[in-house]
């Protein structure tokens, strides 16, 4: 309602002086001649329609121009969308392919190993620290590190605490127990340490 | 044109998505995953934790950790770490606080505007401590919608034609 009131106020406050400054002069031309200015003002209204179509008809253009140019973006876009997101899925199954193919020489060493096995405890005990050692440096060349150690000082971005104890003789935040080493690649952490933490 | 963002805040999880060319896109937290876990956490020297991090220390520090801060949202009961009083709308809003850093993190935008779910259940004053949470955590909470209303509409149900859809919330 107060929205709709103050235009209006506006309107009446600013007439009165235009009024009392244009009425008199129009007054005297429409006098002198009506009929060439009755022609005139036809004609004023005449070239005011026609170039009020006219900018709408640009306008209208414009609006089409723009109204295409935003369907081909939104459909470039969805298909940059798809081809993206299709490129992802290849990447990870290449990168999966690569790993697994880097981890498949060990695998093939523990089905040999089984097969060829004579119940010699020793020679089995052997093979397998070889096997990890081989284990260890694939994972080595794949960037893969491993981390966590008792003794350390807990910190939750790279350990998971699973068990706590009170413990004078250990210090505070004190790691006392490895569950499973963490691996990390890079600023990136495959797996958390699983650990105990004194105090 | 600044972007809205939605945010599921759970109970034991919470997750952040945004419209990206007409379809909802979760947003994942810097570790990587699509939900973080609705834990905050402060460390012996006062340090904040929110998420991941916090929940991987809980059992070494359970003094000054908070867990499930939801259930006792639109209550009175505070939370005291070393001292300090915190409200559940407080804790929440640390939540919230590192939903909004995430997701502005994978936009490279700030947001400032956010819509927050709660359970269809929630009375007047939860879902207003809910509304508060967001403001503490610097959003402007547009709308505070049922979480089974928001899996309506991530299914689609707005833009196919009549259809009957049954929503089950199973919770936890």
């Amino acid at each position: 309602m107060e929205e709709n009131k103050t235009p209006v106020e506006e309107t009446v406050k600013e007439a009165p002086p235009a009024e009392t400054a244009d009425a008199p002069a129009e007054a005297k031309a429409e006098a002198a001649t009506p009929e060439s200015e009755r022609k005139h003002k036809a004609r004023e209204e005449k070239r005011e329609l026609a170039a009020a179509k006219e900018k709408a008809a640009e306008l209208e253009k414009a609006l089409a121009e723009e109204k295409e140019k935003y369907l081909r973006m939104f459909a470039e876009y969805d298909n940059f969308r798809r081809r993206s997101q299709k490129e992802r899925d290849g990447i990870y199954t290449d990168a999966v392919s690569d790993v697994v193919g880097a981890i498949l020489p060990i695998a093939d060493n523990l089905e040999r190993a089984g097969r060829y096995s004579d119940g010699d405890g020793e020679k089995v005990a052997e093979g397998l620290r070889l096997t990890m050692n081989a284990l260890s440096e694939c994972l080595t060349k794949l960037g893969v590190t491993a981390f966590g150690e008792v003794g350390d000082k807990f910190d939750p971005n790279l350990h998971n605490a699973i068990m706590h104890e009170e413990d004078e003789a250990k210090g505070e935040g004190e790691i006392v127990e490895v569950f499973q080493p963490g691996y990390r690649r890079g600023d990136k952490i495959i797996r958390y340490a699983m650990v105990k933490v004194a105090n | 044109m600044a972007k809205i963002i939605g945010i599921d805040l759970g109970t034991t999880n919470s997750c952040v998505a945004v419209y990206e060319g007409g379809e909802p896109t979760v947003i994942p937290n810097p570790e990587g995953n699509r939900t973080t876990p609705s834990v905050v956490a402060f460390s012996k020297t006062g340090e904040r934790m929110v998420g991941q991090v916090a929940k991987r220390q809980a059992i070494t520090n359970p003094d000054r950790t908070v867990m499930s801060i939801k259930r006792k949202m639109g209550s009175d009961e505070k939370v005291e770490i070393d001292g300090k009083k915190y409200s559940p709308q407080e804790i929440s809003a640390m939540i919230l606080q590192k939903m909004k850093a995430d997701a502005e993190a994978f936009l490279g935008t700030e947001v400032k505007q956010a819509v927050i779910t709660v359970p269809a259940y929630f009375s007047d004053a939860q879902r207003q401590a809910t509304k508060d949470a967001g403001k503490i955590a610097g959003l402007d909470v547009l709308r505070i919608i049922n979480e089974p209303t928001a899996a309506a509409l991530a299914y689609g149900l707005d833009k196919e034609g009549e259809q009957k859809i049954l929503i089950f919330d199973l919770v936890g």
